[in-house]
């Protein structure tokens, strides 16, 4: 009932939005941008119509049609990643810069109805732009080749990566105190990003070959279980970064435990959502053949650690001692929960293979133990960063060390192993024990022999930082009366 | 109503509130007098629940700033020092906005908004957009935005920065109507006569320390208990006037104004009657001999020794 509440105080009886409304479709910048948009869409569909209806083969007119949709899909998409940002980039920052933020703050508009109401106004805009378009777009129904499923997923996507496009600006509005700075950052970080354009467009202009896939939500055809699943996880990675972004932008306007909270759990979500798409691509990949090359999980689950590490390693500041104790009392400041999460999240990839039925051999446990490492750094890196590094990014520097020191290929004392060594861990055991290796000690033999010491190693040096942060902010917590 | 206990608030090393305690009743009209950079804005902004103290605990409405914010929210109306309007809105939709904002029930909106428009005197101006209003107006729009939810406790940071003379005067009346209506007032400002008339409390802070507080009248006559000040005019001879003056009253403050001399003095009435017998046994002839009556502006030179941070 209450998250019934909040949600509808955060989406359609959201004063902010009807403020923003009030305000933005007063100014001339709407239309103008909803003009320039069409023109140019309108443009570039002038020069491809005369040679759409040259074919007289109904089929080929078809093919026709889809093309034409997806030309229009790809500019769109292009159009919306350009404008999005706009909608949102001064949302936040022009009110610190106009001193009205304080008033809004200082009333019982909640930091999540204020970010939740300007995303609401760039949701808006978004429709009304996508809206407008929708007669062009409805020419290629004439043509033929488009189902409606298919137009619908299309323009999910695009609502999707505008929303994505708008959250960027607006976490950028929320960090930055000046509008200018915020705009260029959201640029320069939409920018960044959009070198994977070409690589998500790919997987719609690709021709039809090969065998035919039809999975999810979409009923999209697909040339390649590849593609599709790509296509799934970018899809998935765009909902995880609307709501991440969210959180973070939630968390500027007002440090709160909450959002920390919420970052963990989506976190967790992002997680679980990694492992299903893995899970789902094995299962569609290698369904009956017994191939066991696992790197693409082992490279997509530490992806998804190296995400969780950044939470981890920079929680976001919390300065009320009120909104700290909160986030002390939660389970997601606990290592101990993280610890259990690694060793689960290393369980799981064994949990699946097992469930597929794959040949298991011994590269299973190395993945096992890769990840375990993943988690244990940084819980280690967290403790000693947070015993004897002065600043966070101290912290990162270290972590990044402890990750490249992985894949360190100079240390090729398990390189006569064969391949599937690519992914061990190198811990700055085993780089002691290689050492010992190349010295022409060799105290031990066995692989296990040297995991179980690495770990053993590890924990130590976590027990040993931990006791010393412990010691290190020994002064009693002040508490709130 | 507001209570402050020990509340600190440090920049880094600099310290920009230290100690602070306050106690404020319901109904009480609070002047809260400082230079710049006394940390005014920064103890209103603790209490609107802007800022968190580094140290201590404050309470409105019997709300904790820091464990019930939002209750605070409720029953606290604030405007700052500097603010911004939402240029592109009309008057009576930017009290819409506020009105959702502090969640009051939609079918009390307009009744509301019509009246803390007469309230403030705006009701011309409903229809307007908000960067049409002048200066005076806007501040009169957001004092309205302020009272919308009929808050007990109102907050003001220098309301009357960039009014002239007569819309001062205004506002002065508007607040003390406030007062009248039993809420709870806690104005800021360095103007200090616009205060004195209508506040029963003041509070005299510098350098984010509170030097003096209390009832007006109390601070007022605790610091003209022991000292006088005085006005004297003699007719000719000022100067040798001045010395005697000076000798047989102790002050060292003495000053010229339209040919009278001002000065303070911690000599009593005896010492004064003394004065008054030799000026005119020794030949000078006095036309002026008053004792002033000590003002806000007076103690708040004589509290504060223009320490700025
Ligand atoms: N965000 C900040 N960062 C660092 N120092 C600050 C900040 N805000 C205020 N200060 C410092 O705190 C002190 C108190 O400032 P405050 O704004 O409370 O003064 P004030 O009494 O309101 O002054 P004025 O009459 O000029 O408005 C000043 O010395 C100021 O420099
Ligand atoms: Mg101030």
């Amino acid at each position: 009932m209450k998250f019934l509440h909040s949600l509808a105080g955060w989406s359609w009886n959201n004063p902010v939005t009807l403020k923003e409304l009030r305000i933005g479709l007063r100014e001339r910048r709407i239309f103008i941008l909803q003009t320039v948009y069409l023109c140019f869409l309108l443009l570039v569909s002038l020069m491809y119509l005369p040679n759409m209806f040259v074919t007289p083969n109904s089929e080929q007119l078809a093919e026709r049609g889809k093309e034409f949709f997806f030309l229009l899909f790809a500019l769109q998409l292009m159009l919306l990643l350009v404008t999005a940002p706009a909608l949102t980039c001064g949302s936040l920052s022009s009110e610190r810069e106009r001193h009205s933020l304080d008033m809004v703050l200082a009333s019982r508009i909640t930091s999540g109805q204020l970010v939740s109401g300007k995303l609401g106004f760039a949701a808006y805009c978004l429709i009304l732009l996508l809206a407008s378009a929708l007669p062009l777009a409805s020419i290629c129904f004439f043509l033929g080749g488009v189902t409606l499923w298919e137009a619908f997923a299309c323009y999910f996507e695009l609502f999707l990566f505008g929303m994505l496009a708008a959250c960027v600006g607006l976490f950028s509005s929320a960090r930055e105190s000046r509008s200018n700075y915020a705009t260029v950052q959201s640029y320069l970080l939409v920018l960044a990003s959009s070198f994977l354009i070409p690589f998500y467009l790919a997987l719609r202009f690709e021709d039809h070959s090969s065998t035919h896939v039809t999975l999810g939500p979409y009923f999209w055809t697909f040339n390649q279980v590849w593609e599709l699943s790509v296509y799934h996880f970018f899809v998935g990675i765009a909902g995880y970064l609307i709501s991440f972004l969210f959180v973070k932008a939630r968390h500027r306007v007002r440090p709160e435990a909450r959002n920390l909270n919420a970052m963990a759990g989506l976190f967790l979500l992002l997680y679980l959502f990694c492992l299903a798409w893995a899970a789902g691509l094995y299962s569609l990949a290698y369904s009956g053949s017994n191939h066991t090359d696992q790197d693409p999980l082992a490279v997509l689950i530490y992806l998804a650690h190296i995400c969780f590490v950044g939470f981890f390693l920079n929680p976001g500041q919390l300065e009320s001692r009120l909104e700290q104790q909160r986030f002390r009392a939660s389970p997601f400041s606990r290592p101990l929960f993280w610890l259990g999460l690694c060793v689960l999240g290393c369980l799981a990839p064994m949990g699946i293979l097992k469930m597929l039925a794959l040949k298991q051999d011994f590269s299973v446990w190395n993945l096992t133990f890769t990840l375990f490492f993943l988690g244990v750094y940084p819980l280690s890196v967290r403790f000693f960063q947070r015993a004897w590094l002065p600043r966070w990014q101290f912290a990162w520097v270290y972590y990044a060390g402890l990750v490249l020191l992985q894949f360190f290929p100079a240390l090729g004392s398990f390189s006569a192993q064969g391949s599937y060594w690519r992914m061990t861990f190198v811990s700055p055991f085993s780089t002691l024990f290689s050492l010992a290796d190349w010295s022409g000690h060799r105290p031990y033999n066995d692989r296990e022999e040297i995991f179980v010491l690495a770990i053993g190693f590890h924990l130590l040096l976590m027990l040993v930082l931990g006791a010393v942060y412990r010691w290190r902010t020994r002064r009693p917590p002040q508490s709130v009366a | 109503m507001i209570v402050c206990q020990n509340l600190s608030k440090s920049y880094g090393e600099h310290k920009a509130l230290q100690d602070l305690n306050l106690t404020l009743e319901a109904g009480d009209a609070f002047g809260f007098i400082g230079p710049n950079g006394a940390g005014k804005s920064t103890t209103i902004r603790i209490l609107a629940t802007l800022q968190e103290p580094s140290e201590g605990e404050a309470w409105v409405g019997g709300h904790s700033v820091l464990s019930e914010p939002d209750a605070v929210r409720e029953v606290l109306g604030y405007m700052p020092d500097q603010f911004g309007l939402y240029e592109g809105m009309r008057s009576w939709e930017y009290l819409e906005f506020y009105a959702a904002a502090y969640r009051v029930p939609r079918q009390r909106w307009k009744g509301l908004i019509d009246e803390v428009l007469e309230l403030t005197d705006l009701t011309v101006k409903k229809q307007s957009f908000v960067e049409t209003l002048s200066t005076g107006m806007r501040q009169r729009l957001c004092l309205a935005k302020t009272l919308l939810h009929d808050p007990k406790v109102l907050i003001l940071d220098e309301p009357a920065s960039g009014l002239d003379p007569r819309a001062r005067i205004e506002l002065k009346l508007l607040l003390k109507e406030l007062s009248r209506m039993g809420k709870t007032l806690l104005v800021s400002s360095h103007i200090l006569p616009e205060l004195a008339d209508f506040c029963n409390k003041v509070g005299i802070i510098e350098a984010g320390r509170l030097l003096a507080s209390g009832p007006v009248n109390s601070i007022l006559a605790q610091a003209s208990r022991d000292r006088f000040r005085l006005r004297i005019r003699v007719l000719q001879k000022n100067q040798e006037a001045r010395q005697l003056i000076e000798k047989s009253l102790e002050a060292d403050d003495v000053a010229e104004e339209s040919d009278a001399l001002v000065l303070s003095t911690a000599v009593g009435l005896e010492g004064q009657a003394d004065l008054l017998e030799k000026l005119v046994r020794d030949g000078f002839r006095p036309v002026e001999f008053s004792q002033l009556k000590t003002d806000l502006e007076q103690i708040f030179l004589e509290v504060t020794q223009g320490i700025t941070q």
